[in-house]
């Protein structure tokens, strides 16, 4: 089982979701999970356990920088969380390379749940509809590959803007994790050798 | 056709598919984003092209629309060719409709204000909690400063609710720039000569009109589809155009004359032309004795106004005007003298509009083919409510009604300083200026539902000093602005694409009612304004007011009281009543044309004025001139914009991102300005703007020229931020002494090269 990159996915799709008090704390139990695993160190144990501390931090300053990173700021959002976004020449949103997305989401059960105010090509819908389908293990590959691939055409051009913002420890860490996650999916759903997971897949 | 579901804000279903109850969990942990579909095989149902109907919200016209969508996304825009307003065309900005919605920029969740006022900084809240604030927010200000104090300023289709809301609540202070700053004196002005209104979707008979005079009408750029293709049939069919502005427009190019007239002496032609038609018995003399009544007075007061003096105000020349007297009484009743739908220059505009409807009148157009004919209209009666009860206000005598409660701040209506304007749209010029200065009592709460003050008024300083002023204030609206920036809370609306509003009825030769439905479930977290409004109803305690559960069962209602409802209308999108000749066109088929003035008659000088010791506003009351070095500003608008409301619009954008200068190529010369040179305009007060030069020799020398609704300073608004320059931080802010109305064609400016 994938569950540790299950694990990451949701993590990810956490960490890039509006904050508030339960979400911290999910955040908080799957890092904890993920830190106290057997094997797990180097890198990635360094990167929960900051971000484990910066998810502590004051309540509203995360929401207010939130905000400014991905929904409403001046003088403008830093890093719109849609893969339309960076994927349509002309920028739009709900385009028909979101419902690419939309479109694989259900062929697989599952939509964008109408209470969350996100679009199927939101960062936290992919990363969560990419936690769902690692958790389905080799049945999914297929499936995992394309949202893969959709997610690694955008991501990289959206951390970089996240960054150029000079965001709070919180999503510099966010931003770490993700890049990181994808570097080592990239390798692993190519079948290829990929860097060390926070533990080893087999353990878990 | 495939009908869209019942509209439930809190019911999306992205792609049509139907979504379980279940959250779902990934290991244990539960997914904010995905729930589960319920039903099998449902990707085979998310193929579905959808096609509804609704109505444009891209400018004010309206025009009936068609929008297919595939998979729960709209994806064309197209018009209804049943639609009274637009038989079937759009224009551009119809068809980038979608890029509203789908604006990256566009607000998406409820917005509470964390930083200064204006810093910028936000964070996310939910509907409830913004409802909540909202709520007790308004409600403080009303226990505080009571409920005058609260002001509340729409523009657009979506208005309606705020303004049943902000009554509710108890305050008179409601307004719309439609009337102060764009449409308010021609609609008195026709008021007052004949009883009817000619604003909206005008009742002009444009494809058999003969002979048009139109000032500064610049009908094939303030683009409106209906009207612009009946004008150009007009035309086609061999219509005479005299075409008259400071500036060479599409239209001029279309019109067989062009008299590039001074600016703001319009009044001056009128009058002079009403001089050679009464004096040369030009008029429609049968009609004239026997729906008309003042011509001996109207005779009298026009004396003075020769052409020769006119020619000295106008610089047209007499000779013109006497022969343009005359060619229009010959092709007479089917001509038209073509108002400028925005009058709103000077400080006499109602005079000019009056002269308009008397001119109109003494060819007796009214009722006739290539006239102005009767609408019939499509009554649809509104929903019972409990009245408005204002409360009493704590106020000085002088600012009480005779009920004890507060007369508006800014003066308008029967009460105020300026009894002719609109007491429901009020002087939003005024209202600013009140806001700004706390007289005649301060003003302390606003709600804004969409438009922004910046650009569609008259003075930065003035907005900003009326924003300072307040303790409260919530803005509704699509999309980030320059004066949402300033919102203590922002409510992110439903694009017109997503929502129900409420029915469009119309008179036109049909009469006409129209339904805009939802052709996508609203993105992100947004909300209509109905439903906005009944949550903040309902927790003000004015939940009577908002009875309905959601908009779409409100049309419901007031469908089924004219024996129609919903599904019916939702079947074409528009019903209409056929177009009578005998009702549209009375007078040609042996019936009486009906004027609903105090006399029954057309009244060339009307009661109304007298009643309230206003009939100088006949009289010419000169304007401003440039002194050496200076220049008129004059503005208008263009094909691919409305205002300043579809600046950002990524698909307008690119088709026009920004405005230029137009300067005549003697005076460009003259300081050295080139083609493409940045510009630097400053007005009387020292305010200024820069834009790039267009030289050129379609407009006067002494005049210059900027599109409206561009120099944003906004960030946020990528596609148009720092692009050309505001004629609203240049315009007049000096208003109509008659009717309140801005004069913002008075303003002055000079030129350096930057």
């Amino acid at each position: 089982m994938d569950a540790n990159r299950t694990a990451l996915y949701c993590l990810a799709a956490g960490l890039f979701d509006q904050p508030d008090e339960a979400r911290n704390q999910t955040i908080l139990e799957l890092i904890r999970q993920l830190a106290q695993l057997p094997g797990s160190s180097g890198p990635w144990r360094t990167l929960l356990v900051g971000l484990a501390q910066a998810v502590q931090c004051d309540l509203e300053e995360a929401q207010t920088e939130y905000a400014r990173l991905f929904i409403l700021s001046f003088p403008e959002v830093a890093a719109q969380p849609y893969g339309s976004y960076w994927l349509e020449a002309d920028h739009r949103l709900f385009a028909s390379s979101t419902e690419e997305v939309a479109r694989l989401m259900g062929d697989h059960g599952v939509v964008v749940d109408p209470e969350s105010g996100l679009l199927p090509d939101h960062l936290v819908a992919e990363l969560e509809f990419m936690a769902f389908l690692a958790d389905q293990g080799e049945a999914t590959w297929s499936a995992q590959r394309r949202l893969f691939d959709h997610l690694a055409r955008w991501v990289p051009p959206f951390l970089a803007a996240l960054r150029a913002a000079a965001p709070s420890p919180r999503y510099s860490g966010a931003a770490d994790l993700l890049e990181r996650l994808l570097d080592a999916e990239r390798a692993h759903l190519q079948g290829q050798p990929h860097p060390p997971y926070p533990v080893p897949v087999s353990n878990l | 056709m495939k009908r869209a579901d019942e509209f439930n804000p809190r019911r999306r279903a992205f792609l049509g598919a139907a979504v379980g109850g279940a959250t779902l969990s990934v290991a244990g942990y539960p997914t904010r984003a995905l729930a589960r579909i319920d039903a099998p095989h449902q990707a085979e149902q998310l193929k579905e092209t959808t096609e509804v109907f609704g109505f444009c919200d891209m400018c004010y016209w309206r025009c009936g629309l068609k929008i297919r969508s595939r998979n729960g996304r709209a994806v064309k825009i197209d018009g209804n060719p049943m639609h009274p307003n637009n038989y079937g065309v759009v224009c551009a900005k119809g068809n980038a409709g979608l890029m509203v919605a789908y604006d990256p920029d566009r607000l998406k969740y409820p917005m509470l204000r964390v930083g200064a006022r204006g810093e910028g900084k936000w964070k996310r809240i939910s509907w409830e909690e913004a409802l909540d604030r909202v709520a007790e927010g308004l409600n403080g200000i009303k226990e505080k400063h009571g409920a005058h104090s609260l002001a509340m300023i729409g523009h657009g289709s979506w208005e309606k609710p705020y303004h049943r809301l902000a009554h509710a609540f108890g305050t008179p202070n409601t307004t719309s720039p439609v009337f102060g700053l764009c449409c308010g004196p021609r609609g008195v002005a026709n008021m007052l000569v004949t009883g009817r209104n000619l604003t909206g979707n005008e009742t002009l008979d444009l494809p058999n009109t003969k002979y048009f005079l139109m000032l500064g009408r610049n009908v094939t750029e303030s683009l409106h589809n209906g009207e612009t293709r009946a004008w150009l049939d007009g035309v086609a069919n061999g219509a005479k155009v005299v075409y008259v502005d400071p500036r060479y427009t599409i239209t001029a190019s279309k019109a067989g004359e062009w008299l590039p007239i001074r600016p703001l002496t319009d009044h001056a032609l009128l009058l002079a032309l009403i001089h050679v038609v009464v004096n040369e018995e030009l008029y429609d003399k049968a009609f004239i004795a026997e729906y008309a009544v003042g011509l001996d007075e109207l005779k009298a007061r026009v004396a003075r106004y020769t052409p020769e003096w006119a020619e000295g105000e106008s610089e047209v020349p007499a000779a013109d005007i006497r022969r343009i007297a005359r060619e229009m009484a010959a092709a007479a009743p089917a001509v038209l003298v073509y108002s400028p739908r925005r009058l709103t220059r000077t400080t006499n505009d109602l005079g000019t509009g009056v002269s308009i409807s008397i001119l109109n009148s003494l060819f007796g157009v009214w009722d006739r083919t290539g006239g102005v004919f009767t609408p019939q209209g499509f009554k649809v009666p509104e929903i019972d409510l409990p009245a408005f009860g204002h409360p009493h206000a704590e106020l000085p005598k002088a600012l009480l009604d005779e009920h004890g409660q507060a007369i508006r701040a800014d003066g308008a209506g029967p009460h105020g300083r300026w009894p002719l304007a609109n007491a429901d749209l009020g002087l939003t010029n005024e209202m600013w200026k009140a806001m700004a200065s706390g007289e005649p009592y301060p003003i302390k709460g606003l709600l804004t539902a969409g438009g922004n003050g910046f650009m569609n008024s008259t003075d930065y300083e003035t907005v900003r000093k009326a924003i300072d002023q307040l303790e409260f204030f919530v803005a509704a609206d699509v999309a980030p602005n320059e004066m949402n920036m300033f919102a203590d809370i922002l409510l992110p609306e439903a694009t017109y694409l997503e929502r129900y509003d409420d029915l469009q009825t119309g008179g036109a030769r049909e009469g006409y009612v129209a339904i805009r439905m939802p052709a996508m479930e609203p993105l992100h977290d947004t909300r209509d304004a109905w439903s906005i409004c009944k949550g903040l109803a309902d927790r003000m305690g004015l939940g009577q007011y908002f009875p309905h559960d959601s908009v779409a069962d409100l049309i419901d209602e007031r469908l089924k009281k004219v024996g129609l409802s919903r599904a019916e209308l939702e079947e074409k999108g528009v019903i209409t009543i056929p177009a009578d000749p005998a009702k549209n066109f009375p007078r040609e088929h042996g019936r009486k044309s009906v004027f609903k003035t105090p006399s029954g008659k057309l009244e060339l000088v009307p009661s109304g004025l007298k009643a309230l010791g206003m009939e100088d506003a006949l009289d010419y009351e000169s304007q401003v001139r440039p002194e050496a070095g200076e220049f008129h500003l004059t503005f208008g608008r263009v094909g691919m914009h409305t205002h300043a409301r579809t600046q950002n619009n990524l698909w307008l954008a690119d088709l026009m991102a920004e405005n230029t200068l137009w300067i005549h190529p003697e005076a460009a010369a003259e300081r050295g300005i080139a083609e493409g040179d940045a510009v630097r305009v400053t007005d009387r007060k020292g305010r200024s703007g820069e834009l790039k030069a267009k030289i050129t020799a379609r407009i006067r020398k002494d005049t210059v020229f900027m599109a409206h609704g561009f120099g944003h300073f906004d960030p946020r608004m990528r596609a148009t931020y720092g692009r050309g320059a505001a004629d609203s931080n240049l315009a007049s802010a000096d208003q109509d002494r008659w009717i309140g109305s801005a004069a913002m064609g008075r303003g002055l400016v000079k030129l350096d090269k930057v």
